[in-house]
């Protein structure tokens, strides 16, 4: 069994630390030994050299998952520009499909590389520009409604 | 005033209570016995660093005992500006609990 007291030595702060192992000696003789480990490891947990290992540990694994982690959920937006409605299917962050003023638009006019998607004009527009976040944002630049030359 | 928290305050109440002869094991033990819950040790060694951090409590190493394997207690009495902070933290709840004056 490792001893108690030489753990809680070696993770409570030089300065406090023969008070704190004075009090869990005192403690040792009183409790029963689950309450004295429960004590142990409540002045361990508490310990600013252990609290500061758990924050930053905890920091680095949000940091991680913050990193790594990716929206796979599958929806549906309708959205509005200058030229109209347009609606774009999602799976996770990726654009599956569109349609254009309630027109399906073909897969070869949909063209998405890291974080950008451009659906190319039909006849009468220009191509929508949509910005994409990994945070499952999007920003888009209005399709511009092409006129007609005038003679 | 330094701001305290109700388990700061509690710990507070705690130490003044024992009168300067408050130190880890006895200032929890008051503290479960007052609030009927069990309270984590470490908890309170957190807390009483914070508080003598905020200058709220102060503290004397006494003189070691064989009880305690030969160490010594660090002992905790209640500063003036602890005093005061819990003296505060009284208006405050008296205030907060009293009835709004009528309105004319």
């Amino acid at each position: 069994m490792p001893d108690a007291l030489s753990l809680v030595a070696w993770v409570v702060d030089r300065d406090r630390r023969e008070e704190i192992l004075g009090d869990l000696c005192e403690l040792r003789a009183r409790e029963s030994v689950a309450a004295f480990w429960g004590d142990v490891v409540g002045v361990c947990l508490h310990a600013p050299r252990v609290r500061c290992a758990v924050g930053t540990a905890a920091a680095l694994l949000l940091l991680w998952i913050a990193a790594t982690a990716r929206d796979t959920s599958h929806r549906i937006v309708t959205a509005r520009d200058a030229a109209g409605a347009f609606v774009l299917e999602f799976d996770g962050l990726r654009v599956v499909g569109a349609t254009l003023d309630g027109a399906p638009v073909a897969a070869d006019r949909l063209v998405q590389e890291s974080g950008r998607l451009v659906i190319r004009g039909g006849a009468g527009t220009g191509d929508l520009n949509i910005r994409l976040r990994p945070d499952g944002s999007f920003y888009w630049r209005g399709r511009v409604p092409l006129t007609p030359s005038t003679p | 005033m330094a701001r305290i928290g109700a388990f700061e305050e509690l710990v507070l109440l705690a130490v003044l209570g024992l009168d300067g002869s408050g130190y880890g094991v006895s200032i929890r033990d008051e503290l479960e016995a007052e609030t009927g819950e069990a309270i984590s040790l470490g908890a309170v060694y957190a807390t009483l660093d914070r508080l003598e951090r905020k200058g709220l409590v102060r503290s004397t190493v006494g003189p070691a005992t064989p009880e305690r394997g030969g160490r010594r207690k660090r002992v905790f009495r209640v500063s003036a500006t602890g005093t005061a902070a819990l003296r505060a933290m009284q208006r405050i709840r008296s205030q907060l609990g009293a009835p709004a004056p009528a309105r004319t």
